[in-house]
């Protein structure tokens, strides 16, 4: 009897110890980001934006992973995938459909690239989890998340948010200002930090079909 | 006869009626002709054609047309990492894959088709903002474009000159920082009169983490680039891109036109070429021509054209004036002229002499000599001994044994007035004998010196170290000098007029 | 007489010769040719809330020409100007031609644009809701289906969206045959894409 009480504590200690770290469904670990707030580099209104908490993957995704991925939904291999959802460079770095092959930037275990933000979206919904928000991935980047919460990798390839074509960043590309309503004047909040500007400069050019050779993505949930 | 005249009249004057109202007499139909004509060649000259685009110093040879054109221009974004300085390197932002960007030529009035695409291997958007747009933005809004994808859009150049173009996405100075500019030259319609040579030199400056030839691929620094303190300040985007084996040339007589734009992203540059004058200068790219000018200022994100005729061979450097920029920044290139000397205009040869303190040889005191009294001449001459005679015959007169006579005491100096004054214009050579011992060697003539102060040393010296003489006067070594005979000795009044 | 009228007939007959034929003239730059068309958008799959509460697919309007369009209903300024170029579109339409199309505008707002909010908007708008549909999704919805059509918009503080201003014209099958986000370029490409759809 005291054997199975202690059996029992056991277990059930271990599972807890287990699940205090993070043992996700997906296979990617995540890091847990409390509340907190980001500094915009472009604000047209407040300075500081609020961020619930959330997790985040703390990789991007690997070619290895998304190989999974279309393995498992065919319907998002290069051979099938609907034209509206990726121009035609899409996955164009692998050998084929279902092989990655010998390129560097194929390499199982380097981020994705050449992906769309409907085939990434598309790829956390499946592993149960969402695009990053831009709010999100700012506050990581911004937050020096590398050092504090363990998040690599933020200075590799581009990474897709969810949020990316938020008119905000409209001013970065030289857009009209009278092409969009509610336009405001939007003023840059630190004029060096010129990482941030690239940043929003890039998600600024980019359509949902787009595939690049630096821009991958990670999940968040 | 009536009957068949009227039997024929009838279909005649038929005929006549329908064919006079398709009538088309001979001009009418030579002027739908020359119509037709002049459709066609507006059809032909109205097809798209491919600008031909270059690389600096090179640049595209004249349009030679009469009309305007339908002009396509393909321009691709290359973000590359490449030599700056001897052993550093940055990487560039470039259009076409070279800093400044490749040089595009159009005339006033043509429609500009420009296509533009971002190599897929680079990280940044990019987008063109012409300066000959006229246009919201000079044509960066609809020029947007990400990595691995191209963008389009058309203008008309509506007005001649010379036009900096350069990227516009956010962060823009880090863009142009970067090196992300070039030129387009908008012709006039009548087209700019030809020259020998031309050239395309494009300044910008530069802001790296490293200092000056600090060595290794080294980052932008966007501190430096806001406090405008550059490391670099070049031609053509690296140190060297115009000098040694990769100066420009030409040939005494060519005419020489510079297109010179300066990208910044920050400095203005003071454009010079050392040792040769603008005969032309289309002041800021513009319409307004200046002539006869020696340095011109080439705002940043603006352009000059600059003509001059090479008239005396050698090497002309071209600087940014501001001088620090060109010693130690690298704002230095090289213009090397072949050819004949032209000596009326610039003499080769070069006459170097010893200098000493005081007025030079031909330096005359304004007005006529004034006498001195002979207790200033030998002042005077005091000055002159000890710094032209001194060196040889000794401040104490004693010369140098076997060397140099003395003229302390020296018999030969006293005997003979007129000997020393010919010595001293002309000279002296082979062996003579003074106070007993001899001297065999030569003494250089000192006709240089001014009749004055010939006068005043050989007075000083008659009248030193025991030696005691008359004076010699300037007017003796003046006709002496001429060939003349010497004047009888001046007798000078009591009184002698004070300098 | 007779020979002067055969002379005046003969040089009748052998008036001045200009070359034979107009020279070819080779047609230059087409008239500005409508952008080759996007795949279709209609696999996107995804699903609407109408003003009717009724759950519609994307693809409701399969079989039609289609304009469509993204809005908010408490937009202050350029959301009514959406409406009104699209009443501009429809009224140049020959009859036949606009009894087939059909306009759907989604409204990226959920929170605020309910079913109800909708219908007033439409009556508010006094369009035709035989060929008219307003609608809207959840955000992931309304997000993916802006990422189609090129629409940019973000929800400031305030509740006030940022948006560009864009129209598509969608053929039977649902590829954008036309496409304007300048609300005050003219209208005649979407025009003339919404008359010629096949």
């Amino acid at each position: 009897m005291k054997h199975r009480r202690h059996l029992i504590a056991w277990t059930l200690g271990f599972a807890a110890a287990l699940s205090a770290t993070d043992a996700p469904a997906s296979p990617a670990p995540m890091a847990a980001i409390p509340a907190g707030s980001y500094r915009p580099i472009l604000v047209t209104g407040a300075k500081s934006i609020p961020v619930a908490a959330f997790r985040i993957d703390r990789a991007p995704v690997t070619n290895a992973d998304f190989l999974r991925f279309v393995q498992a939904h065919r319907e998002w291999s290069r051979e099938q995938i609907a034209p509206i959802y990726a121009e035609p460079g899409y996955l164009g770095h692998w050998q084929s459909a279902d092989v990655l092959g010998g390129a560097p930037r194929a390499a199982p275990d380097r981020p994705v690239v050449q992906v769309s933000w409907f085939a990434a979206r598309a790829y956390c919904v499946a592993n149960g989890k969402r695009l990053p928000t831009e709010a999100e991935w700012e506050r990581v980047a911004t937050a020096r998340a590398d050092k504090f919460f363990g998040v690599r990798d933020l200075e590799g390839v581009w990474e897709w948010v969810n949020d990316f074509n938020n008119a905000a960043t409209a001013f970065a590309n030289g857009s009209d200002a009278m092409r969009f309503c509610g336009a405001t004047a939007a003023n840059a909040t630190d004029a060096t930090d010129f990482i941030a500007f690239e940043r929003v400069a890039l998600r600024s050019s980019l359509r949902a079909r787009f595939v690049l050779e630096n821009l991958g993505f990670r999940c968040a949930s | 006869m009536n009957r068949w005249l009227f039997a024929l009249s009838m279909p005649v004057t038929t005929a006549v009626l329908i064919s006079s109202l398709a009538w088309r007499d001979c001009r009418t139909i030579r002027r739908e002709e020359a119509d037709r004509n002049e459709r066609a060649a507006a059809a032909e000259a109205a097809k798209p054609i491919r600008g031909k685009l270059t690389f600096a110093p090179e640049v595209p040879p004249a349009p030679q047309r009469t009309r305007e054109a339908h002009v396509v221009v393909d321009i691709e974004v290359k973000e590359v990492t490449l030599p700056i300085a001897d052993e550093t390197t940055y990487t560039f932002w470039t259009f076409g894959g070279r800093v400044p960007g490749q040089f595009i030529r159009v005339r006033q009035g043509d429609t500009v088709e420009l296509h533009l695409k971002n190599a897929p291997g680079n990280r940044m958007p990019h987008n063109i903002d012409l300066h000959a747009v006229t246009g919201p933005g000079g044509g960066a809004p609809r020029t947007f474009t990400a990595p691995g994808h191209e963008t389009e859009f058309t203008f008309q150049a509506l007005r001649q000159g010379l036009y900096v173009y350069h990227c516009a996405a956010a962060p823009v100075g880090m863009h142009i920082a970067n090196g992300m500019y070039g030129l387009i030259l908008v012709e006039p319609p009548e087209g700019l009169p030809p020259v020998e040579r031309e050239y395309y030199v494009m300044q910008g400056d530069f802001y790296t983490a490293g200092g000056y030839h600090a060595a290794g691929l080294q980052a932008f620094d966007v501190q430096k680039a806001i406090d405008e303190k550059p490391t670099y300040v070049l031609f053509n985007g690296a140190e060297g891109a115009l000098t040694g084996k990769n100066a420009l040339h030409a040939n005494v007589g060519d005419r020489i036109r510079i297109f010179v734009g300066n990208g910044g992203p920050n400095m203005v540059s003071s454009f010079h070429v050392i040792g040769a004058i603008f005969d032309r200068v289309h002041r800021e790219g513009g319409s307004t021509v200046e002539s006869d000018v020696q340095t011109t200022l080439i705002p940043s994100g603006g352009a000059a054209i600059v003509e001059f005729t090479a008239k005396v061979p050698g090497e002309y450097a071209m600087v940014d004036h501001s001088i620090f920029r060109a010693f130690n920044k690298g704002a230095v290139g090289s213009i090397v002229v072949d050819g004949p000397q032209a000596p009326d205009v610039y003499a080769a040869q070069t006459i170097e002499r010893p200098y000493t303190e005081g007025p030079t040889a031909f330096a005359e005191a304004p007005g006529e000599p004034k006498p001195k009294t002979k207790e200033e001449q030998i002042e005077a001459g005091a000055k002159v001994f000890a710094t032209t005679c001194a060196a040889c015959h000794q401040p104490s007169g004693r010369g140098l044994a076997n060397a140099f006579p003395p003229l302390a005491g020296s018999d030969y100096l006293m005997a003979d007035k007129e000997r020393s004054i010919g010595i001293v214009l002309r000279g002296l050579k082979g062996p003579i004998s003074v106070n007993g011992a001899a001297f065999d060697g030569i003494m250089p003539p000192q006709s240089h010196l001014s009749d004055d102060d010939l006068a005043n040393a050989l007075t000083f010296a008659r009248n030193s170290w025991g030696n005691k003489g008359e004076e010699v006067t300037a007017e003796e070594i003046a006709a002496a000098r001429a060939g003349k005979p010497l004047p009888k000795s001046n007798h000078r009044g009591a009184t002698a007029s004070l300098h | 007489m007779k020979v002067f009228l055969l002379l005046l007939l003969v040089s009748l007959l052998s008036a001045c010769k200009g070359s034979n034929g107009d020279v070819a003239t080779t047609s230059t730059h087409a008239a500005t040719v409508a952008a080759p068309a996007s795949p279709p958008i209609y696999p996107l799959a995804l699903t609407l809330t109408d003003f009717d509460s009724a759950s519609i697919g994307l693809d409701v309007f399969r079989g039609h020409p289609v304009v469509v369009s993204m809005f908010y209903g408490s937009c202050p300024a350029a959301c009514p100007l959406i409406v009104s170029h699209i009443k501009e579109i429809e009224a140049a339409l020959p009859g036949d031609v606009r009894a087939d199309l059909r306009v759907l505008l989604v409204s990226f707002d959920p929170d605020r644009d309910t079913p109800t909010a909708l219908h007033a908007l439409a009556d508010a708008h006094h369009v035709d809701v035989a060929r008219w549909r307003f609608a809207t999704g959840s955000d992931d919805t309304v997000r993916q289906l802006a990422n189609v059509l090129g629409v940019d918009y973000r929800r400031g503080e305030d509740g006030i969206f940022s948006h560009n201003s864009v129209i598509s014209v969608l053929d039977r099958e649902g590829r954008v045959v036309a496409r304007s986000d300048d609300p005050s370029a003219p209208l005649d490409p979407l025009i003339a894409a919404a008359r010629s759809t096949r």
